[in-house]
């Protein structure tokens, strides 16, 4: 034959599939029919034509229609499926607004569920990125009121790791923050001392070099991150060996961690990940037992659970208890899994949001059922006539959840994309709050879930409208009149539409909720007076400024000079700011207590630690705090005056109970200090906790290295907006050499990062009670207009026998109110009872605060009556006549 | 009276097709032709030759195997004839489609879409 024909491959694949009987025929009618279409309208579109054919083929041969038995006309084959499919898409497009609302409302629940199916998946579930990383636990010490947490004391972790056998390994590690200095350029970077094995018990290769041995003990010997190699290093295969300034120190670099590597205890500590990790220097001993500085890592043997140690870390709390019981008496360890610390306080919110997001749906899928149902009755007479041209029930049921598949499959692909969306910025503007956020995004799973949710609430939202509509009695829908099926549909839709209601109430309230919690929280008093202080902290460099004399007298000039700032009308400067986390603790006792406390190791042992602080003087006055009785510091209280120290009022109260406590002595770190002053109290640790006791001591007089280096300036400005970040660095700058400034902020920008985890729950229960509030006001004003819409004739007949308008105004609130009544009672009752799961994230107010759910309860009535009332308007406003005239 | 034959779409389509072309013309390409031009959709030939041999089957078509064509590579063609019980189907086919539709008006009901 000539090559006119069909391409040979094809045919032979159609002589595979083609039945026997008339497969010959087939081939050559097809072959004839090619040639033709090449005479007329070339190869290229024959072969184009042959195609689709060798396609329509393939699919007769798959629904059994070109067998001589033909299909068996039921209703599971692919092509009715297609057909309907096809049907289905043609027949949205044709309703547009419908399409578009309820489509809006399922990719809205769609995409919630999936997002938030992804982070519970990948924050919550998955091991964490180490090789075996399900068996990386932390050691956790308790105290006797259950107070504790994941820092130890570094010789505890070396008893800890000697006595159980079920552990692989416990290193200790603690956090360390260095300058380092290249090409004259000084940046403050996270570092870590860690324990020799750190490395290798997380089980990591380096990416160049080589990890930690024993033997690097006391050498100055570091590993730096991938990050740092490749950016400050340029990559240099030959780095190792190289030396780098930290701090002013040389050290040798020995290896580099592979690239992406997170430190597990850094991100468990909240600590910036480490760019350079060292050993830990000096002895466990050395370090003190009851000093709870390091953090702490290890990994269970092969084949043992955590819980199987239980037993053998209760041994081991009693045996250290024993040995040492100033430091351990009623202290008790265990071990906790490195994901589950990770996690942490996050695990209740993501549930909670993922319940939040289910009840989304549940919506969502309320919503496009009543759409459904009221589609079904606009097109009751074409599925008659369906019917009636011999479609079978099951053949229309199948049509219908054809459709709604349809439907949920297309706003599955949408949500898809939103999600993936949704997962990129949380991914990026979740990490203050969010652990593992870096590693979220879509994977095959998330597709796979958002397709069986698509087709599950297709299968939610489709049956029971499928159901309604299929399975009727013709006739009647014929003659378009409205039968008993009608009725139930009616009753169908109020149910949905009550539930709708209900699911709302529950997702406005824990809104309400988290948003009186927000509103508590942000009202507290923090005091200080952020709004007008800017903020600078800066190095002290002390290999610059070595002595105590010249550290005091660069620190005064650099006040000096950020004081003669235009527009800053005062300056002081302060270690560590209030709520940056930084701060030091320590004993502070009374003086006459000393001696007695001397003789009593166990009992100084157990005494509370306060945050101490250095400032200079005027600060208080600076960041607006009030000097309550006796004086601030003042330049008089230099090196070489008398030690004086200024209190808050709660460890005033704490120490001296109501007696004055001025010119009373305490001890602090050996130093005997005499209070000058009383302070009013800060919340240190953010607005969520009550104040706490606090001690200053004046720069000038603080003895301790370690208190020296770092100075936060605080200006305050008058009402102008102050100097620029450039020009404070240039006041530094001006000031002398040695000084390093690490940022410059506002101080209420500073105090408000510790808003962002309730302000990011707000803006999450905020959008999911705007969702709610959106979602249940179209499904009830769709319901209102629906109910109005079916009695109009009715009211139409009423008002012209003359019927009151208000009469008929209150049997229209009668109709909406039934269901209105019943969905928000319904959702008042579970309310309450679900908001108990927000207990934990709340401040200052109970879940059950009847007046927040009243509230939400009153918001919803105002909106369903809002919703009703223009389909009541409608109503009265209508020719009676014309109505009955149209009927 | 007898039972009659309930056809599916593709059989009542290809029986039509048949009574039209009159035996000397109604071939497998003249009726897979005839259908898709009159609905205006592709339809599988090897459907078509289905359905014709379950009319065939069921009395309503007999086929007969025509001289080989007079072209190169010509081959036989397996031609249909309607049969009597056939005509029979498509009358008893017809008068049931005119009842279905008796009393039905479709102008004026946009709603419905296009039912096909």
């Amino acid at each position: 034959m000539s090559g006119q024909g069909p391409p040979r491959w094809l045919e032979r694949l159609l002589a595979r599939v083609l039945p026997a009987s008339h497969r010959q025929d087939v081939l050559d009618d097809l072959a004839l029919l090619f040639r033709r279409r090449v005479a007329d309208a070339g190869r290229g579109r024959a072969l184009l034509w042959y195609l689709r054919q060798v396609g329509r083929e393939l699919m007769a041969v798959a629904t059994g229609e070109s067998t001589r038995e033909g299909h068996m006309g039921g209703w599971s084959t692919v092509k009715d499926v297609i057909r309907d499919g096809r049907f289905a898409v043609r027949s949205f497009l044709a309703t547009p607004a419908f399409t578009v609302s309820s489509g809006l409302t399922l990719v809205l629940g769609i995409a919630g569920t999936t997002t938030m199916f992804a982070v519970v998946d990948q924050v919550l579930l998955r091991p964490l990125p180490y090789p075996s990383g399900e068996r990386l636990v932390h050691l956790v010490q308790t105290g006797p009121t259950g107070g504790g947490g994941l820092a130890v004391s570094w010789p505890n972790v070396e008893d800890v790791a000697d006595a159980v056998d079920g552990l692989d390994g416990l290193s200790a590690w603690r956090g360390w923050g260095f300058l380092d200095q290249r090409d004259g350029v000084t940046e403050r970077l996270s570092g870590a001392s860690v324990t020799p094995s750190y490395f290798d018990l997380l089980g990591l290769e380096p990416a160049v070099g080589r990890f930690f041995a024993s033997d690097d003990v006391e050498q100055p010997r570091i590993v730096v991150s991938h990050a740092y190699w490749t950016g400050r290093l340029a990559s240099d295969p030959g780095a190792v060996g190289r030396t780098v300034s930290l701090d002013g120190y040389g050290y040798t670099v020995v290896g580099v961690a592979p690239p992406g590597f997170v430190d597990p205890v850094a991100a468990v500590a909240g600590l910036g990940q480490p760019d350079a990790w060292r050993l830990l220097s000096g002895t466990p001993t050395a370090s003190g037992r009851s000093n709870r500085n390091v953090w702490s890592i290890g990994r269970l043997a092969t084949g043992v659970g955590i819980h199987d140690l239980d037993e053998e870390m209760r041994a081991v709390s009693a045996r250290l208890a024993d040995a040492h019981p100033a430091e351990n008496d009623g202290q008790s360890f265990h071990l906790i899994g490195a994901r589950e610390a990770r996690v942490g306080d996050v695990r209740r919110t993501l549930l909670i949001l993922l319940g939040a997001v289910g009840v989304l749906l549940a919506i969502a899928c309320a919503n496009v059922a009543n759409l459904f149902l009221a589609r079904g009755t606009a097109r009751r007479r074409e599925l008659a006539l369906r019917s009636a041209v011999g479609a079978s029930r099951g053949r229309l049921l199948a049509q219908l959840l054809t459709e709604a598949a349809v439907f949920a499959l297309a706003a599955g692909a949408v949500g898809i994309v939103a999600s993936w969306i949704a997962l990129r910025a949380l991914s990026s503007a979740s990490a203050v709050w969010l652990p593992r956020a870096e590693t979220l995004g879509l994977d095959p799973r998330m597709v796979a879930f958002a397709l069986l949710t698509s087709l599950l609430t297709a299968a939610l939202f489709g049956l029971v409208p499928a159901l309604r509509s299929a399975g009727t009695d013709l006739a009647a829908r014929l003659r378009g009149s409205r039968g008993g099926t009608e009725r139930d549909a009616t009753r169908l839709r109020t149910i949905f539409a009550a539930s709708q209601l209900a699911l709302a109430v529950v997702l406005l309230s824990g809104m309400g909720l988290v948003l009186e919690s927000f509103l508590r929280l942000t009202g507290e008093e923090l005091g200080l007076d952020a709004p007008q202080v800017l903020t600078a902290e800066v190095i002290v460099d002390r290999t610059v400024h070595q002595s105590r004399e010249a550290q005091n007298d660069v620190v005064a000039r650099l006040i000096e000079g950020m004081g003669g700032l235009p527009a800053v009308r005062s300056a002081a400067g302060i270690n560590a700011l209030p709520m940056s986390g930084r701060v030091d603790a320590t004993n502070v006792i009374r003086a006459e207590d000393e001696a007695a406390l001397n003789d009593d190791p166990e009992a100084s042992a157990r005494l509370p630690r306060f945050p101490v602080r250095t400032v200079t003087p005027g600060y208080f006055g600076t960041v607006g705090m009030p000097v309550i009785s006796g004086r601030d510091f003042a330049v008089g209280d230099g090196a070489d005056a008398p030690p004086v120290a200024v209190v808050n009022r709660a460890l005033a109260r704490h120490l001296f109970g109501d007696d004055d406590p001025l010119g009373r002595r305490v001890v602090v770190r050996g130093a005997t200090l005499e209070v000058v002053g009383v302070v009013g109290d800060v919340r240190q640790f953010g607005p969520h906790r009550a104040p706490e006791p606090a001690l200053y001591t004046v720069y000038d007089q603080e003895a301790q290295s370690w208190m020296r280096g770092t100075m936060n300036v605080a200006l305050r400005v008058g009402s102008e907006s102050g100097p620029t970040p450039g020009a404070v660095r240039e006041a530094v700058a001006n000031t002398g050499p040695g000084l390093i400034v690490v940022s410059v902020a506002r101080l209420d920008t500073l105090l408000g990062r510790h808003l962002a985890v309730p302000r990011f729950r707000l803006a999450l229960a905020t959008i999911f009670g705007a969702l709610a509030l959106i979602l249940s006001a179209v499904g009830v004003g769709a319901m209102a207009g629906y109910t109005v819409a079916r009695r109009t004739r009715e009211y139409a007949v009423r008002l012209a026998c003359g019927a009151r308008p208000d009469q008929v105004v209150r049997s229209i609130a009668g109709s909406v109110g039934a269901f209105t009544l019943a969905g928000l009672g319904t959702g008042f009752a579970a309310a309450l009872v679900s908001s108990r799961l927000l207990t934990g994230i709340l401040y200052g107010v109970s879940p059950g605060d009847v007046r927040v759910h009243l509230a939400v309860v009153a918001v919803l009535a105002a909106v369903v009556a809002g919703a009703a009332a223009a389909p009541a308007r409608r109503v009265l406003s209508i020719d009676p006549a014309r109505v009955l005239r149209d009927e | 009276m007898e039972r009659h034959h309930i056809l599916s779409d593709l059989e009542l389509r290809a029986l039509l097709a048949a009574a039209r072309l009159g035996e000397e013309a109604s071939y497998g390409v003249a009726i897979h032709d005839d259908i898709v031009r009159r609905t205006g959709r592709g339809v599988s030939v090897a459907a078509v030759y289905a359905a014709l041999a379950r009319l065939e089957d069921r009395t309503l078509v007999r086929s007969s195997r025509s001289d080989p064509l007079p072209e190169r590579g010509g081959r036989s063609r397996r031609h249909f004839a309607v049969t009597p019980e056939g005509l029979l189907a498509l009358a008893e086919e017809q008068r049931i489609q005119d009842r279905l539709w008796e009393g039905i008006d479709l102008a004026g009901e946009g709603q419905t879409g296009g039912a096909g």
